[in-house]
């Protein structure tokens, strides 16, 4: 107790100690990184760029990303995407896609917008802090590549909806209102920088990327092929000069391509219904899926449920050939289309992947069927394995496509063509679209784990054929190297380049050249519902051919009782026309869409895409 | 020495519960709405004849059975194998068993000398929620010391030791699940193999319906136990005459720990009626998670105090310093492939492990005095100052000065009032003084929650699981999101209150009331993002750029008194108040953000002019039903821009900038107009203005009481006048996709036969329906917006004192028993099931309490 007149002197000793100290203050995060050491070493960059790699999705997925944004709208959705153009078609649309009847409203925002700008502040943020790393320069080298690669790759998106936008080459922040206040760059400026920073990373990416399934110098090839067709048609088609630069680094990088992996997945359906695409023939890149981890798509429960009613439409169904290499105009061995058994007939087998061919079985449960007793009912239960590669039993082992057609639960569509039976895979006007219904999902719904193709051979060689067909160079020996393989596996004869004239294909449309209708022709074939055509038909100044009626199967309307299924011109028998009237002409300035409302209040130094107002 | 006892025991019940349609009420309707199909596979045409035939002649059906209970359910398989439910099912019933219950002990003994007293308390409580088994529940224990003791004559010193520790069991079920599921989903067993029992199968695969109430009976639930420990010291020391010293220092910590297994229980889904998951896929995914957490508070005040006095003048002086820390830590980890779910060990598993640590601590240091003064308790005046530092912030904007100060007039001590007869109280009051908040949170966009940052000033990359998998792990990869933006001069966000108030007695204090009047000034408040162009790439760095106003009024009044032996009080309160921007940067006006003169609550919506009918069409454009491929609007008739040509039944909307066109302008506030002083279409608000607030407006509270020979009785009402609300749930919109239900206040929807009905006319298939005109009717608009007023009677309470002299002889010095009901009734103008208080899905159902207990001190 003696001790206790001590305190008071204690406690301002410990006010002394403790008052003015700043250091308590100062608290810094420990599960953070700092910028310096996010970039200062090869393998950090690594790290850093697999948050690069999730903005390439073959399909949609269940859920929204880490900015709320849905993984499971039609910016993910090929299938949905190519409602916007003439060879699919939307069966819960009723009045019609917006884009092709003109009732596209001027967005306040625009996640096409947005969200690229993210990914090029990520790759800007790299490229600013290699110089500072520890890196060799042939290292450094490779991940500003990288970097480039997928800055290109989002560019690439900006430029092909909206034209030119701004371009940000560097990372910047909010004190840069020069830039963040600034114009839109021109769309030469735009596609001249992608079209070198995808050559940089061509020439600089490590040919070998770093291991399985990563961005090598061939990636960056894929996307060039891409890239450059689409920037030299454009510029062809819309009369913007330059064509050909574009369009000869496209035949560039496809060539090397081509002589690297000459080789396709034999069978189509396999491209898009593996469980692993690792190693496969002509795969450059893929989306690997996994049930576990959140780390599904659903891309196949979409096609086996309400999520999603996609059919393919007259105007595809007729583009298929013959096996004989003939239009069905010409050739001998079509059937016509008023019989549904016999229409698919010695057609390419691609169309049986597009859509389930016609049966009838009978059904007594979940999983569980039988065939009826009328022969011409199983017509094409066996074929379809065959294209497939499938080999039936009743607990579907074997993933890829055979007959019947089930839904999510598997229970069994004892019908196709199904207007009126099993609703999740009813088709709105005849041929359901069902090329990612996948098998190795069985019966889980929300979680398909089928790997997705992101850059592949099949597209190169379509590609390469038409670059070489606008640059006067297609000849049979391209032919040969390109879409007679993609035709190979719809057991489709090859094409004989001398033999396409006028006569080919009667139902062309006369602007376009025989030979140039032909590479289309297997373009639309081979890339069916992959989320391609709109762009195509954008890039080529076609989209009149999407404005057009959508029609689907031949049928009688007394042959659905019950339901009222809209024919053409309210005939008794023809065929269906979801979608009533003529779509009004396809106005020129629809050929870029609106930049979205908000950043033209925010920035009033961007101007609208003319038209738009 | 004296002890203290406390007991209450209650039963709590659901309020009310949200109400489904029947299901003929619901296939009726898909087939009012024109849907041939419903998902789930049921053809409507088939499901209703089955309806008829269940209903005239139930005999004839052959039913799923429930191979546990033996029952049959009202559902019927036909021939293709698809299921036909016919009647409804008791899926609330099945997951709530009737009544809560829980049950508070609190002991308590107190007593010393002159010299130490002390006071320890212990409590105990249990809570059995709603839900069926005991899965649902908490339990809690605490204990809590004081000893305060005079050392010395100048030294005193005060203890205190706070326990407790709580453990909660969550089941994995929810009750907005209830609310969710078709009123038809069956709630018990099926025999997967042979659905109806008629196949006399050797084999059998009977499994519980994936309903909440078998996830609750079938599944373990999760366990969090939270230990807290808090100490507490104080000392004063006199070091002079009115001259003392003190120092506190606080101690706390926290513990938490949680631990559940997932997905260990095979499941039939009660709509597609097959088993949810493979023996196989259940032992292998079966997953336990443990998380541990600490907390660590440490908190240290230092002051000095002292007291003048000269004449009719007393003075206090004050000054101290203050600081305090906190620091949090998280360690997760699980493992899958459980060898058994009944031994839930980390250890005992096979799967890869899988976790993770968490991290933060913030701290914050000032300074702080206070001079008070008062004039005979007739003038009084206080001036307040603190200096204060926290870690949110750079070192150069780490530091704010707070001063404050208010002054006071009692008019009643003057001498002139001395004779003003039944005036007991007359003070006036004024205070200016600005508080600082440092606290920084941000909407994490993927839980939509506000969540602290802690660190604002410091670009960090933060680790993420992107969707790319690694194919030798076979997991996704770990990455980094890029630094967020950070700003200069970013700092504390200062509230500044002005506030001018009386308190006034009347009838020797009987009749009290208090008027405040007030503004209140957010000043460079926190977490409001300026917008910036996308371009950017990333959300604009904190800023302090916003201002707040908010003006508001407090009014109290009550009276007390006695009249013989009863003693009785009533209290009324009441008070406004009313937010606007009066500072942000948004020079384009767009409304989704902050601007200048935004009122805080206010709801930009359309104002709705009742439906399309008929007559708005061209003669012969519409067919039987009321459809029409071909329809064709009358010149004139408002239509939405770029939308399909509407039917009759659709919401139309008034056309309020006269362009004959419904859009919504380009979001900002501005119309602007072309030289000819035409509008220019795509500007300002469109047809949208502000239809409501959601603030609430006029909250009121009343509250009384009356004893009399040892009863007595209270009662607390709360409410507010005027608040509107835009719920969008299915609760309040009539089947918004067709996974979706029809609640029994939906059945007022449009029908060409029911023209004058609530709910506008509703398509077949939704979220098909893409471009179908269902969501066009369905935008905010002053029709469907919900009044939020409500009266709630919160408490009512009866008590019964035993008198005195009986219970001294027992050695007991008071004894009061009670009942008491909390959260009675609610007076609201919202369907049936839910709360205004409450999110609009119904998350937890409002509960209503009955309660019984007793007070004893012996």
């Amino acid at each position: 107790m003696k001790h206790i007149k001590k305190i008071p002197v204690l406690l301002f000793v410990l006010l002394l100690s403790v008052g003015c100290n700043q250091d308590f203050l100062t608290l810094a995060p420990k599960a953070e990184l700092s910028e310096a050491t996010m970039f200062a070493t090869y393998d950090n960059c690594k790290v850093f760029v697999w948050s690069f790699y999730e903005g390439l999705n073959p399909y949609p997925k269940g859920g929204n990303d880490r900015k709320k944004r849905s993984l499971n709208d039609k910016r993910h959705r090929p299938t949905i995407q190519d409602c916007d153009a003439d060879l699919l078609e939307n069966g819960y649309s009723t009045n019609g896609e917006s884009y092709l009847w003109g009732r596209v409203n001027i967005p306040a925002s625009d996640d096409d917008w947005d969200e690229p700008y993210e990914y090029i502040r990520s790759a800007n943020l790299m490229l600013d802090n290699l110089v500072n790393s520890n890196m060799n320069e042939a290292d450094q080298a490779h991940w500003r590549g990288v970097a480039l690669f997928f800055r290109s790759y989002q560019y690439f998106k900006l430029l092909n909806k909206f034209g030119g936008v701004p371009w940000i080459e560097h990372a910047i922040t909010d004190q840069d209102t020069e830039i963040l206040y600034g114009p839109r760059s021109s769309r030469d400026e735009v596609a001249a920088n992608i079209l070198r920073d995808l050559q940089f990373a061509i020439d600089n990416i490590k040919p070998e990327g770093d291991g399985e399934n990563t961005i090598n110098a061939d990636v960056a090839r894929a996307l060039m092929s891409r890239f450059g067709l689409f920037e030299g048609t454009w510029r062809k088609y819309h009369s913007l000069g330059s064509a050909d630069t574009y369009l000869q680094a496209s035949v560039a990088a496809s060539t090397v391509l081509l002589n690297k992996y000459p080789t396709l997945i034999p069978i189509y359906d396999q491209v898009f219904n593996q469980e692993d695409l690792m190693g496969k023939p002509g795969i450059l890149l893929y989306r690997h899926y996994i049930q576990d981890d959140n780390g599904g798509h659903i891309a196949s429960t979409n096609v086996r449920s309400t999520n999603e009613q996609v059919d393919v439409t007259r105007r595809a169904i007729d583009m298929f050939l013959c096996k004989d290499g003939k239009s069905i105009s010409n050739s001998p061995l079509y059937q016509g289309d008023k019989d549904m058994y016999s229409e698919f007939r010695d057609r390419d087998t691609r169309i049986l992947v597009m859509t389930p061919p016609p049966y009838k079985v009978t059904s007594s449960g979940t999983g569980k069927w039988a065939l009826t007793s009328d022969p011409a009912d199983a017509e094409w239960i066996d074929e379809m394995a065959r294209v497939s590669g499938a080999k039936p039993d009743a607990d579907l082992t074997s993933p890829y496509k055979q007959l019947p057609d089930r839904n999510w639960s598997d229970r069994i569509t004892t019908e196709v063509p199904n207007f009126t039976g099993l609703l999740p895979t009813q088709t709105s006007t005849g041929y359901r679209f069902w090329k990612y219904f996948s098998n190795v999902s069985y019966r889980t719904s929300s979680n398909d784990f089928n790997d997705g193709p992101i850059f592949r051979m099949g597209e190169v060689m379509v590609n390469h054929a038409e670059a070489t067909y606008e640059l006067g160079q297609f000849t049979q020996e391209v032919a040969g190297a390109t879409i007679n393989k993609t035709r190979a596996r719809g057991e489709v004869a090859p094409m004989a380049v001398s033999e396409v004239d006028a006569s080919f294909d009667p139902t062309r449309d006369p602007s376009v050249d025989p030979i140039l209708w032909e590479i289309r022709r297997e373009r639309g074939v081979e890339l069916m519902g992959e989320g391609f055509r709109t762009d195509d038909l954008r890039r080529w100044k076609k989209m009149d051919w999407a404005t057009q009626p959508k029609l689907g199967r031949w049928i009688k309307q007394s042959d659905f009782a019950g339901k009222v299924i809209p024919i053409q011109d309210n005939a008794a028998e023809g065929y269906v026309q979801l979608v009533a009237g003529t779509p009004p002409v396809f106005e020129d300035y629809y050929y870029l869409y609106p930049i979205p409302s908000e950043e033209r209040v925010l920035n009033p130094q961007l101007d609208q895409n003319p038209g738009w107002q | 020495m004296k002890f203290e006892y406390s007991t209450t025991t209650s039963l709590s019940q659901p309020k009310e519960l949200v109400k489904k349609a029947t299901t003929r009420q619901f296939v009726q309707a898909l087939n009012d709405w024109g849907e041939y199909d419903y998902f789930a596979g049921q053809k409507v045409d088939t499901w209703l004849n089955y309806l008829d035939q269940y209903d005239n002649d139930p005999g004839s059906l052959t039913y799923v059975k429930d191979p546990v209970a033996g029952t049959n359910y009202p559902i019927v398989v036909d021939p293709t194998g698809q299921y036909y439910p016919l009647s409804e099912s008791n899926l609330v019933g099945d997951l709530l068993d009737g009544t809560g219950f829980s049950t508070i002990h609190n002991f308590t003994f107190s007593g010393g000398t002159d010299k130490i007293a002390f006071r320890i308390n212990t409590g105990y409580s249990y809570e059995d929620g709603v839900m069926v088994t005991n899965k649902d529940r908490y339990e809690k224990f605490t204990t809590n010391a004081l000893v305060n003791a005079d050392l010395t004559d100048h030294l005193k010193s005060s203890t205190q030791v706070n326990y407790r520790s709580s453990l909660r069991v969550q089941p994995q079920a929810n009750y907005s699940e209830v609310v969710q599921l078709r009123m038809y989903d069956p709630t018990g067993h099926i025999d997967l193999l042979d659905p109806t029992g008629t196949l006399g199968l050797e084999s059998h695969n009977i499994l519980p319906f994936e309903t909440p109430g078998n996830v609750v009976r079938y599944s373990e639930p999760g366990y969090n136990n939270d230990d807290n420990i808090r100490l507490f010291e104080k000392l004063e020391l006199t070091l002079a005459k009115n001259l003392t010293v003190t120092g506190e220092y606080t101690f706390e910590k926290q513990f938490y720990k949680f631990s559940r297994v997932e997905e260990q229980t095979g499941f039939a889904s009660p709509f597609k009626f097959v088993e949810n998951s493979t023996p196989e896929q259940r032992y292998e995914n079966t997953k336990l998670f443990r998380n541990t957490s600490d907390d660590k508070y440490n908190g240290l005040n230092l002051y000095a105090k002292y007291k003048f006095t000269t004449g009719e003048h007393n003075l206090n002086f004050l000054a101290g310093y203050n600081r305090e820390k906190k620091v949090h830590n998280t360690f997760n980890v699980n493992r899958k492939t459980l060898v058994s779910v009944d031994q839930p060990s980390l250890n005992l598993a096979l799967g890869e492990f899988d976790g993770g640590d968490d991290y933060f601590d913030w701290a914050v240091m000032g300074y702080f005095g206070r001079i008070n003064y008062n004039y005979a308790d007739k003038y009084f005046l206080e001036l307040n100052g603190r200096y204060d530092g926290s870690s949110s912030f750079a070192s150069n904007d780490r530091f704010v000065f707070l001063p404050s100060a208010s002054a006071g007039w009692n008019i009643t001590r003057e001498a002139f009032m001395k004779d003003v007869k039944n005036v007991s109280l007359i003070k006036l009051r004024a205070s200016w003084g600005e508080i600082g908040n440092q606290i920084v949170q941000y909407k994490d966009p993927t839980t939509g929650n506000l969540v602290r940052d802690y660190y604002p000033y410091i670009p960090g990359y933060e680790a993420i699981n992107p969707y790319w998998i690694d194919r030798n792990l076979n997991m996704r990869y770990t990455s980094f999101s890029p630094a967020q933006l950070v700003s200069g001069g970013f700092t504390w966000e200062k509230v500044q209150t002005k506030n001018v108030g009386v308190d006034l007695g009347f009838f020797d204090q009987r009749l009290q009331s208090s008027i405040d009047l007030y503004t209140r000034k957010t000043i460079g408040m926190l977490s409001a993002g300026v917008q910036l162009p996308s371009v950017l790439g990333t959300p604009a760095p904190n800023q302090n750029i916003a201002d707040l106003e908010v003006k508001g009024w407090e009014l109290e009044i009550s009276w007390h008194d006695r009249a013989g032996k009863v003693n009785y009080g009533i209290n009324f309160n009441l008070s406004n108040n009313t937010g606007k921007i009066t500072k942000f940067l948004n020079e384009g006006m767009l409304i989704s953000n902050y601007y200048v003169g935004q009122e805080i609550g206010e709801i930009w919506g359309y104002v709705t002019d009742g439906y399309y009918t008929v007559d708005d069409f061209v003669p012969g454009t519409l067919d039987a039903d009321l459809y029409g491929p071909d329809r064709q609007l009358k010149e004139g008739v408002p239509y939405i821009e770029n939308a399909a040509t509407p039917l009759p039944g659709d919401v139309k909307y008034k056309d309020l900038n006269g362009d004959g066109i419904i859009n919504a302008g380009n979001s900002t506030l501005i119309t602007e107009y072309d030289e000819d002083g035409n509008m220019i279409p795509h500007t300002g608000p469109g047809d949208r203005k502000v239809i409501g607030n959601n603030s609430r407006k006029y909250q009121f509270g009343i509250n009384g009481y009356v004893d009399y020979r040892g009863f007595d009785f209270s009662f607390l009402l709360s409410g507010v006048a005027k608040r509107d609300l835009n719920l969008t749930s299915d609760v309040i919109w009539p089947y918004p996709s067709d996974f979706d239900n029809l609640y029994a206040h939906q059945l007022d929807y449009w029908t060409p036969d029911n023209q004058d009905a609530f709910y506008p006319r509703i398509y077949g298939n939704p979220v098909g329906n893409t471009n179908s005109n269902y969501g066009l009717s369905r935008r905010t608009q002053t029709k469907y917006l919900s009044d939020g007023s409500y009266l709630k009677i919160q408490n009512i309470t009866f008590g019964y004192t035993f008198p005195g002299q009986t219970l001294n002889r027992l050695g007991v010095q008071k004894l009061r028993v009670f009942v008491a009901g909390d959260n009675l009734v609610t007076f609201d103008h919202l369907p049936v099931g839910l709360d205004p208080d409450q999110k609009a899905d119904g998350a937890y159902p409002f509960m209503r309490d009955y309660s019984v207990g007793l007070n004893l001190t012996f």
